[in-house]
C-alpha cells in the first residue's frame, strides 16, 4: 500500500485528506507541523510527502530543505500545497527533484488523480530502467 | 581781452618800428660807410697844403666843410705823420678823439671804430695818407658818427604815424572777432552746461557766413548725438529690464529646481554638467564641486550609469528615447537610485538637443513599497484561500460517497458555515482596513457613552469565552465623561482585543475590562493572563498578517489582521495604543482617548 503523509496546521484539512486519501486506498500518516512531520519520516518514510508551506513552527520550505539535507537518497515525491503561485518558489524549487506544486484551493480528487499520474510515470520510467 | 589786443597790437608796432629802425640803422651806415670810403679814396694821396685852409683859402678841407651836410659828420681832422693834428673841421660841440696814426704802410687807408670820450658816443673813421712832398705827410680822419637813437628821435613822426592806424585797427578788429565768435563762445557756454548737467539746449544763434554754417551743421550734429544718445539710454534701460527679468525668471526656476524632489543635473552638449540642484550632492554622496563642470566620466563609478550618460553625450540630437538605469551608490548600499535622462531642446523645434536633463531619484521607499505591496497581495491571496480551500474540499467531499453519512453532512456543514464566517469577517478586516489607509474611511462621530459600549461588547464576547472556563472581570465607571467618537469603530477595536485576549488565553485565565478617567483623557484596558508575547513579537503585532511564529499562536484561527485594525481605529480617533506585555504572563492594550472637548470637536 502507498503511504501518504500529510502536514498542514489547518485541522480541517487533514482531516478531509486523511478521510478521502483512505478511501481511495492510500495509507495515511498525519502530521500538524514540520517538526512533528520530520520525527515521523525519520521513524518511516512515506511514498508520497503532501506539505502545505505557509505553517508555524518549521515550514514547507524548511521540512523540505531539512529533509533533503538528512535524506539525500530520497526516493519519495513530496507535493507542495499552496496558495501562491508556483513561481513564487522558483528560486527555491529548482535545486530540487521530485517535486511538485498544488495550488490551492485543491480536489482532493485532482489530488488523487495527479498523484497516481506522477506514480505511474516515476514507476513507467523505472521499469525502462530494468529492462535495459 | 580788450587789454591783451591792445598788448598785442603795441606788441605789433613795437616789433614793426624795431624792424624798420633796424632797416634804416644799417642803411644808415652803409650810406656812410660808402661816402666816408669814397671821399677818403679821393682825398688819399693829396698833399697836405692842398687840404689845409691857410687864410683866406679854404682848401679842400673847406670846401669840404662847407659842402658837407650829412647829419652825422662829425669831423675831418688832418694829422701829421705822428699823429698831432694840423687841421680840423669839426662839427660844433665836437672833441676829436685822439687815436694814434697807422703805422704799417697797408693800413694807413682804412676804417676804425672810436668812442668819443665824454658822450660815450660811437664814431666810424676813415683814415687815409696824404702826401708832403711826394712822401709821406700825414694822415686825414674823416669821422661819422655811428647811427643811434637820434635817428630813432628824427623819424619818430614816421613811427608815429605808422603806429596809429594799427592801434586803432586793433580795437574794430577785436570787436569784429569778437563779434564773429559770439556764437561759439555761446556754444562753448551750453557745452560746459551740458558737462554739468547733462542737459544740453542749443539756441538758435544768429551767425552768418562760415561760422554761420558751421554752427547749423555743428547744432545738427549735437541734435543727432543728443537724439543717439537718448535712444541708447532707452535702449540701455529696455536691456537693463529685460536682464532683471532675466535673472528674476533664472532664480525662479533655479529656486523650481532646487526645490524638486529628486536630485537633477544638466548637461551642455559637450556632456558636462552645467547645473546641478541642492539635492544631487546629499543623494550621489559627492560634493557639487566634484561634480559640477565635469563630465560623468569623472564623478561616477558605476560603469552601468556612465555608459548609460554616455549613449545621450553621443547621440547629443534627440535620437535616444528617455529611458532609466536602477543602481546602487557605492556610498550607500543599501539604497537603489534611478537615474533618467531626457534630452532637452530649444523651443519647440527638436532639431538639435541643447543638453540632456538628468533626474536621479530614490527608490528605495519606492521599491520597498511595491515589495510590500506584492507581499501584501500575496498575504491576502493566501488567507483568502486558506479558507476557500477548505470549503472546496468539504463540499467536495460531501457530494461525494461520504456526503451519504449523516454525521458527515452536520460536521461538513458546521465547517462550510464556520469556514463562510471567517472569510466574510477577513474581507469585511481587510477591506476596513484598506479603507483607513486609503482614507476614504467616513467617520460618524457622535457623543458616546462609554460604559454602554464597553459593556454591551464585553457581554456579547464573554459569553462565548466563559464556556471556555475563562474569568472575565469588568470595571468601567457608570459616570464617565462623553468621548466623541465613532461608536462602531471603537466597538470594532474593543471587540478584537477581548477576542485576542480570549483566544491567546490559557484554561483558567482571566480577562479584564477597565475604563479610568483622567483629567483629559479615558483610558481602556484590555488585559489578559495569556500567553503574552516577547519584545520581538510585540514590535511586528501590528504588521498586517503577521503571526507569531509560535504553535499557541498558529493553533488559533486568526489571519493577522486584527490588531493592524485596532491601530488604525484608534489613529483615527487622535487616541494613543499601547502594549504591555510579557511572554508567559499575559497582555494588557491599553487605548486612550481624550476627551469631548469643544476644541475637539471644531477640530473634526
Amino acid at each position: 500500500m502507498t503511504n501518504i503523509m500529510v502536514v498542514d496546521d489547518e485541522p480541517h484539512v487533514v482531516r478531509l485528506l486523511n478521510m478521502s486519501l483512505k478511501r481511495a486506498g492510500y495509507g495515511v500518516i498525519t502530521a500538524r507541523d514540520g517538526r512533528e512531520a520530520l520525527e515521523k519520516i525519520r521513524a518511516q518514510r512515506p511514498d508520497v510527502l503532501l506539505t502545505d508551506i505557509e505553517m508555524g513552527g518549521i515550514s514547507g520550505i524548511e521540512l523540505c530543505r531539512k529533509i533533503d539535507e538528512e535524506m539525500p537518497d530520497r526516493a519519495f515525491a513530496i507535493y507542495i500545497m499552496t496558495s501562491r503561485a508556483e513561481q513564487d518558489y522558483r528560486d527555491w524549487y529548482d535545486n530540487m527533484r521530485n517535486i511538485h506544486f498544488l495550488e490551492k484551493p485543491l480536489s482532493t480528487r485532482q489530488l488523487v488523480a495527479s498523484i497516481e499520474a506522477h506514480r505511474d510515470a516515476a514507476e513507467g520510467i523505472k521499469r525502462t530502467g530494468q529492462e535495459k | 581781452m580788450g587789454l591783451m589786443m591792445i598788448a598785442a597790437s603795441l606788441a605789433v608796432i613795437s616789433v614793426v618800428i624795431t624792424l624798420l629802425f633796424l632797416y634804416e640803422k644799417d642803411a644808415r651806415e652803409q650810406q656812410i660807410r660808402a661816402q666816408g670810403v669814397r671821399l677818403v679814396r679821393l682825398l688819399s694821396g693829396m698833399s697836405v697844403p692842398l687840404l689845409e685852409a691857410k687864410g683866406e683859402a679854404k682848401g679842400v678841407l673847406g670846401v669840404l666843410q662847407q659842402s658837407q651836410n650829412d647829419p652825422d659828420f662829425a669831423y675831418a681832422v688832418i694829422v701829421d705823420r705822428d699823429g698831432r693834428p694840423l687841421n680840423e673841421i669839426t662839427r660844433e660841440g665836437t672833441i676829436v678823439p685822439p687815436a694814434p696814426p697807422p703805422r704799417n704802410p697797408s693800413a694807413w687807408l682804412g676804417e676804425r671804430h672810436l668812442t668819443v670820450a665824454g658822450s660815450g658816443r660811437t664814431l666810424t673813421e676813415f683814415h687815409a695818407p696824404l702826401l708832403m712832398n711826394g712822401r709821406l705827410g700825414g694822415f686825414i680822419r674823416l669821422g661819422y658818427y655811428a647811427p643811434g637813437y637820434r635817428m630813432l628821435v628824427q623819424r619818430l613822426p614816421f613811427f608815429a604815424s605808422l603806429a596809429l592806424p594799427v592801434f586803432l585797427l586793433a580795437p574794430l578788429f577785436y570787436f569784429l572777432v569778437r563779434r564773429e565768435i559770439r556764437p561759439l563762445h555761446l556754444a562753448n557756454r551750453e557745452m560746459e552746461r551740458f558737462l554739468q548737467q547733462g542737459t544740453f539746449a542749443l539756441p538758435d544763434m544768429a551767425a552768418s557766413g562760415e561760422i554761420g554754417d558751421f554752427m547749423g551743421s555743428f547744432t545738427r550734429f549735437v541734435r543727432m548725438m543728443q537724439a543717439r544718445v537718448e535712444e541708447l539710454e532707452s535702449r540701455h534701460s529696455g536691456l537693463l529690464t529685460s536682464t532683471k527679468v532675466l535673472s528674476f525668471r533664472r532664480a525662479r526656476i533655479e529656486a523650481v529646481l532646487h526645490a524638486m524632489p529628486d536630485a537633477l543635473a544638466v548637461l551642455d552638449e559637450s556632456g558636462t554638467v552645467s547645473f546641478v540642484n541642492a539635492r544631487l550632492p546629499a543623494l550621489l554622496g559627492k560634493p557639487q564641486s566634484e561634480i559640477l563642470g565635469h563630465t560623468p566620466r569623472e564623478w561616477c563609478v558605476i560603469p552601468k550609469v556612465v555608459a548609460f550618460l554616455s549613449r545621450y553625450e553621443a547621440a547629443g540630437a534627440g535620437g535616444v528615447a528617455t529611458d532609466t538605469v536602477e543602481f546602487t551608490p557605492p556610498h550607500a548600499g543599501d539604497k537603489t537610485l534611478s537615474v533618467s535622462a531626457h534630452p532637452l531642446f530649444a523651443g519647440e523645434s527638436r532639431a538639435s538637443s541643447i543638453g540632456t536633463l538628468v533626474l536621479f531619484r530614490d527608490i528605495t521607499e519606492e521599491n520597498a513599497g511595491k515589495h510590500a505591496h506584492a507581499e501584501f497581495i500575496a498575504q491576502v491571496a493566501h488567507e483568502l484561500k486558506t479558507p476557500l480551500n477548505t470549503l472546496k474540499m468539504y463540499s467536495e467531499a460531501l457530494m461525494g460517497p461520504e456526503g451519504a453519512s449523516e454525521g458527515f453532512r452536520v460536521e461538513g456543514l458546521n465547517v462550510i458555515h464556520d469556514e463562510t464566517d471567517r472569510l466574510a469577517l477577513l474581507i469585511s478586516n481587510l477591506l476596513s482596513l484598506t479603507r483607513f489607509e486609503l482614507g476614504g474611511l467616513e467617520m460618524k462621530r457622535q457623543r458616546v457613552r462609554l460604559h454602554e459600549l464597553l459593556a454591551d461588547a464585553f457581554e456579547n464576547i464573554a459569553q462565548s469565552g466563559r464556556d471556555k472556563g475563562l474569568h472575565f472581570h469588568i470595571d468601567v465607571p457608570r459616570e464617565m465623561s462623553p468621548v466623541f467618537i465613532d461608536k462602531e469603530l471603537l466597538r470594532i477595536a474593543v471587540n478584537n482585543l477581548l477576542t485576542n485576549a480570549i483566544k491567546y488565553n490559557r484554561p483558567g485565565g482571566r480577562v479584564e475590562l477597565t475604563a479610568e478617567e483622567h483629567d483629559d483623557a479615558i483610558r481602556i484596558s484590555v488585559k489578559d493572563t495569556g500567553i503574552g508575547m516577547t519584545p520581538d513579537e510585540q514590535d511586528k503585532i501590528f504588521d498586517k498578517f503577521y503571526r507569531a511564529e509560535n504553535a499557541q499562536v498558529r493553533d488559533k484561527p486568526g489571519h493577522g489582521l486584527g490588531l493592524p485594525l485596532v491601530q488604525q481605529v484608534v489613529y483615527l480617533h487622535h487616541g494613543e495604543l499601547e502594549v504591555r506585555s510579557e511572554r508567559d504572563a499575559g497582555s494588557e492594550f491599553i487605548i486612550t482617548l481624550r476627551k469631548d472637548t469643544g476644541i475637539l470637536k471644531k477640530a473634526v
